[in-house]
């Protein structure tokens, strides 16, 4: 039997409001995930929503913010520190926020799943 | 009261691998945890995007030793979807009885952990005596006692003959009365329950708002399990979720002493309704496109995203593990117990760092 998935497009304005509404029928975060598409991201929000994953897919500029959805959802916080640390994508209001220290240290390189890193980065 | 505030890990005796909580203690009750990790993270989705597709199966295999065949066949399944590959029956029936002795033996493994971190050091070694048998038949069938490297995009690599079939039938006979000897103490000794009953405990509701999976959800009452969506041959062979309500250490201890049957009685179920066929199709050409599948690991749901662009590497490789997903419960679970507590608590998500920092 091969999984199937639903996906959603939302804007990032709409993004809270889309959680909230699966949250409230009952769907669990499994994760999220971020693409990094060279002039933009895209992050998707994998939801269980008995028995399918449902999936929110958010595109957000390079230099745009991305509302976390942490504060709806708890288990985001783990979620979106990595994104952030990995991707360097600028999500704010996360609720438990590791200021980029979650699985990276200073020694490690900086948005390493970035396709094209930073120039400014240190080789650890 | 004043407060005080202490690392326990990331060395500590009741854990195998690094991860540091921050406890916040008032008296001998702890009122806050903060977690670290990062001790060890590999950076093996990066690495992923630098191998030809076809070699990322040895790196997932690789991500944890113990559930290192289902980390293969989840890695398999994920670029199978995305090239609509048809795996053979037999194929998927032997990835159902390696995943289940994966289940087995960590399962096994866990429960002399357990009683290794409350110090009753005669069951551990029991346990992990009795684990000895799963492992052999890991070796026996598929050459290898950990990484077992059978799974293959399109199929198994390895065949289990009518021989093998024979001789692992006899090494599971002589495996369940040992394990029916061992069973029985973790769910009546007074000293296993006066450490785990009432301790750490998550309410259904917490568990599945916080994103909880596994037993660590099954013990709260959450009957969830990804062998539900009938994956591999888990359709036909008939599956149902083993749950406990408590939500207590005990009861999370219940749901893998259940699951330790289950898997037991899914490999003899699924090596006596064993097809005849071939056990793998050739693949050619480059995923393109996107999949997103979840398997059910020892310590609960994995889940697998990849990202194709017709070339031989590919775009994006995510891998959510448990252990990842049951943080935040166990930081749910671990204010108001007693410092002594903790290691039990920590213990009964069945944590693995390995997996964690993929």
């Amino acid at each position: 039997m091969k999984s199937v998935m639903e996906t959603i497009s939302v804007g990032k304005g709409d993004l809270g409001l889309a959680v909230q509404r699966l949250l409230d029928n009952n769907s669990r975060l499994v994760t999220a995930v971020c693409l990094d598409q060279e002039e933009h991201f895209v992050v998707k929000y994998f939801f269980h929503k008995e028995p399918e994953l449902v999936c929110l897919a958010v595109k957000v500029g390079k230099d745009e913010e991305l509302p976390g959805i942490s504060g709806l959802h708890l288990n985001a916080a783990l979620i979106e520190n990595e994104m952030k640390e990995f991707f360097g994508i600028n999500i704010t209001g996360i609720a438990l926020d590791f200021g980029g220290r979650l699985l990276l240290s200073e020694e490690s390189p900086r948005a390493p799943l970035l396709k094209k890193r930073p120039e400014t980065q240190t080789e650890g | 009261m004043p407060r005080m505030t202490f690392p326990f890990g990331p060395q500590h005796p009741v854990l195998p691998e690094a991860i540091q909580l921050k406890l916040t203690v008032e008296d001998e009750r702890v009122v806050e945890v903060l977690p670290a990790i990062g001790y060890m993270h590999r950076g093996i989705e990066k690495a992923a995007e630098k191998n030809p597709y076809l070699n990322n199966v040895f790196l997932c295999e690789r991500i944890c030793g113990i559930c290192s065949f289902i980390h293969g066949m989840a890695y398999c399944q994920t670029i199978e979807e995305i090239m609509k590959v048809e795996v053979p029956p037999r194929a998927e029936y032997l990835r159902v009885i390696w995943s289940e002795l994966s289940r087995l033996h960590s399962h096994l493994l866990w429960l002399g952990l357990l009683a290794d971190s409350f110090g009753f050091e005669s069951l551990f070694m029991q346990c992990w005596r009795v684990r000895e048998i799963v492992l052999d038949v890991l070796e026996m069938t598929t050459g290898q006692r950990v990484i077992q490297s059978t799974c293959v995009i399109g199929g198994v690599r390895r065949d289990i003959d009518a021989e093998q079939a024979a001789r692992m039938r006899e090494m599971l006979k002589t495996l369940k009365p040992q394990i029916d000897a061992v069973i029985p103490v973790f769910k009546h000794d007074y000293t296993i329950k006066s450490r785990t009953v009432g301790r750490g405990v998550l309410p259904k509701d917490q568990a599945w708002k916080l994103g909880a999976v596994g037993p660590t959800l099954r013990g709260s009452g959450g009957a969830w399990d990804a062998r539900m969506t009938g994956y591999a041959a888990y359709d036909e062979l008939g599956f149902e979720p083993m749950v406990e309500t408590d939500g207590d250490s005990y009861a999370r201890t219940l749901v893998r002493v259940r699951e330790t049957y289950q898997a037991y009685e899914l490999v003899l179920k699924a090596l006596d309704r064993l097809p005849e066929g071939e056990t793998k199709v050739k693949v050619k050409g480059f995923p393109n496109g996107e999949a997103a599948i979840r398997v059910e690991q020892p310590r609960g749901e994995l889940f697998y995203y990849a990202l194709g662009d017709g070339t031989s590497h590919l775009e994006r490789l995510k891998v959510r593990t448990p252990t990842f997903v049951n943080i935040p419960a166990l930081l749910t679970m671990l204010p108001g117990c007693e410092i002594a507590d903790v290691p039990v608590i920590v213990l009964s998500i069945d944590p693995c760092m390995s997996c964690t920092e993929r």
